[in-house]
């Protein structure tokens, strides 16, 4: 054997193989699925330009039309592309849970790492102020950045990540807390590995399975919060397309034409279950190794 | 030049009683005073509960003493560290190796990637040096680099202890301290360990603190022993001396508690069969 086989760039391949053998693991069959589902969505969405037509061209010689070859899943009550609208709806139906997440994560980890690390009084201060937030309802947060910042994808994300926060924040405290005290992370300390060091390169990494699943749901809720906050005409505004714009359509209800506020209710159904149950497999797998 | 010098080391822990006040004072570790010479092994025994990981903590700078004075290398480490710089040069000085070889190993970190990071982090060594040190080091305990790319669950408990010695030497160290670091492994594989530690501190003059609760192991790996019982130092000498001619009550009962054909448990407990059954 070479000696490039001890260099940890060469061992990056076997690594990332058995990630995936492990995933499948973790989260079953059933979660394969829900994740394949996830990612044929979320391709879509990023090609929506290349395979899917103009979601605003109006057709009116074909209002509320069925399946067809030119339209798939039929038009909607001005005549424009169903399939079309659904497509380019899930880039603003999923960008917003991710800016939600993201935002929220990327403040909550590094948060829960001082409080886990630090403990004694930094500990308790965070924690304190993170139950002061968990009384603060999220919706309601955003009715009020609205309020001031106006409507929009980002105002609303925003709120929406301040209210996400504190979730993420306390499941990852208990984690690096419990890990924090273990011995491989002592003999870093010993070592003269800074603390910022340890919680990046080895307490973050060690809690990452728990920060997923708790990520995964929560992408779930921040999906319908942000399809609810549309539905009320405070986040994405018509005619651009958006799931939570689409279901919000009463004149579809009125003219007969269930399908095209049924569909878009589907695809969040859906999206919601298969986040939802990869990542409460992730929690579940992650309880049972914990014990 | 002494490898490690303390001073009337002492330890009170606060125990918490009911409502979060404190109820009672607990001393771990009272007054106990060593030194180690260079490249020399010292043994602390003493039973559960005697303080003897308490120190081992204080030495490594996990837990602060509450008196009394650490040296290594003539320099002091009772206060906490100032600078990047001087936890480094800690580090240097003193390394710890763990009981519990199952949770000493980051289990996301293979063993080539952990000894890595301690070579970036003491030493100036490029990439090509710092690989061939690790199979260096790997080779010193007797693992090849074929484990180096393993993660620590794909390794036994026997290669997982190699694997945190091997971490512990990276940087150099002036002494390390073993904390009970042979009492989780089988007999076979104990005994293999412990022959390695030997070995290393002949060829590389390290010094040991070693710390264990089996006297059998005291006496292969070190050149004196101190009994600790309750926090104090009870006594001190020549590993041979303690383990062969205890003067103390207390040694000789620990001596006496060791199984040998013909073991009576009882005698040691001080209590007679009969009193026991009834």
């Amino acid at each position: 054997m070479s000696a490039t086989a001890i260099s940890p760039v060469a061992a990056v391949p076997t690594v990332r193989r058995r990630r995936v053998a492990r995933l499948h693991a973790r989260i079953g069959t059933a979660g394969m699925v829900a994740v394949a589902f996830l990612a044929v969505v979320a391709l879509a969405a990023i090609l929506a330009p290349l395979i899917a037509p103009n979601p605003n061209a109006e057709d009116l010689l074909n209002i509320t039309a069925g399946p067809s070859l030119g339209h798939p899943l039929g038009t909607d009550e001005l005549g424009r592309n169903l399939l079309s609208r659904l497509i380019w709806g899930a880039r603003t139906s999923l960008l917003g849970p991710l800016i939600v997440i993201g935002a929220a994560t990327g403040v909550a980890v590094p948060v829960a790492a001082v409080a886990g690390w630090r403990g004694g009084a930094v500990d308790l201060a965070i924690s304190r102020l993170l139950d002061l937030m968990f009384a603060f309802p999220g919706l309601l947060l955003a009715i009020l950045v609205v309020a001031l910042y106006g409507t929009g994808l980002v105002p609303c994300s925003i709120a929406l990540a301040i209210s996400y926060m504190p979730w993420i924040a306390r499941v990852a405290r208990s984690g690096i807390v419990r890990e924090r005290h273990k011995p491989y992370i002592a003999a870093a300390e010993v070592q003269g590995v800074s603390g910022f060091a340890i919680c990046v390169r080895h307490l973050i990494p060690n809690i990452s399975s728990i920060i997923w699943s708790q990520v995964t749901i929560s992408f779930g809720y921040a999906l319908v919060d942000l399809a609810a906050l549309s539905f009320l005409g405070l986040n994405i505004q018509p005619p651009t397309s958006d799931w939570g714009v689409m279901v919000n359509n009463e004149n579809a209800l009125l003219d007969g034409h269930p399908v095209e506020v049924l569909y878009p209710c589907l695809l969040i159904v859906l999206c919601v279950t298969a986040v939802t149950y990869v990542g409460n497999r992730l929690a579940s797998e992650e309880e049972r190794r914990a014990r | 030049m002494s490898a490690v010098v303390a001073e009337s080391l002492c330890k009170t822990f606060r125990v918490r009683g009911e409502a979060g006040r404190v109820h009672h004072e607990f001393v771990a570790v009272d007054d106990v005073s060593f030194t180690v010479a260079r490249g020399a092994s010292l043994g602390i025994v003493g039973e559960s509960g005697s303080g003897k990981t308490t120190i081992a903590r204080m030495l490594s700078g996990l837990e602060r003493a509450s008196s009394g004075t650490i040296a290594v290398a003539d320099r002091d480490r009772s206060t906490p560290v100032r600078s990047s710089g001087e936890r480094r040069r800690r580090g240097r000085e003193l390394q710890i190796v763990f009981q519990d070889p199952y949770t000493s190993l980051d289990p996301r970190q293979s063993v080539g990637a952990c000894l890595e990071e301690v070579l970036r982090l003491h030493t100036q060594l490029d990439r090509a040096g710092r690989r061939s040190r690790i199979l260096e080091l790997l080779d010193s305990v007797g693992l090849d680099e074929r484990h180096a790319s393993s993660l620590p669950r794909a390794l036994s408990g026997g290669q997982r202890q190699r694997a945190a010695i091997a971490r512990a030497l990276a940087a150099e160290p002036i002494v390390i301290v073993l904390d009970e670091a042979v009492s989780a492994l089988d007999v076979s594989v104990q005994a293999q360990v412990l022959n390695l530690l030997g070995e290393l501190r002949a060829r590389t003059g390290v010094a040991y603190v070693f710390i264990s609760h089996n006297l059998a192991v005291i006496r292969q790996v070190t050149d004196e022993a101190l009994v600790l019982r309750r926090g104090r130092v009870v006594e001190r000498g020549p590993t041979e001396t303690v383990l062969d001619a205890p003067a103390h009550e207390y040694t000789q009962r620990l001596l006496a508690s060791v199984p040998v054909p013909g073991w009576d448990p009882h005698a040691v407990c001080g209590r007679a069969p009969a009193e026991r059954a009834r």
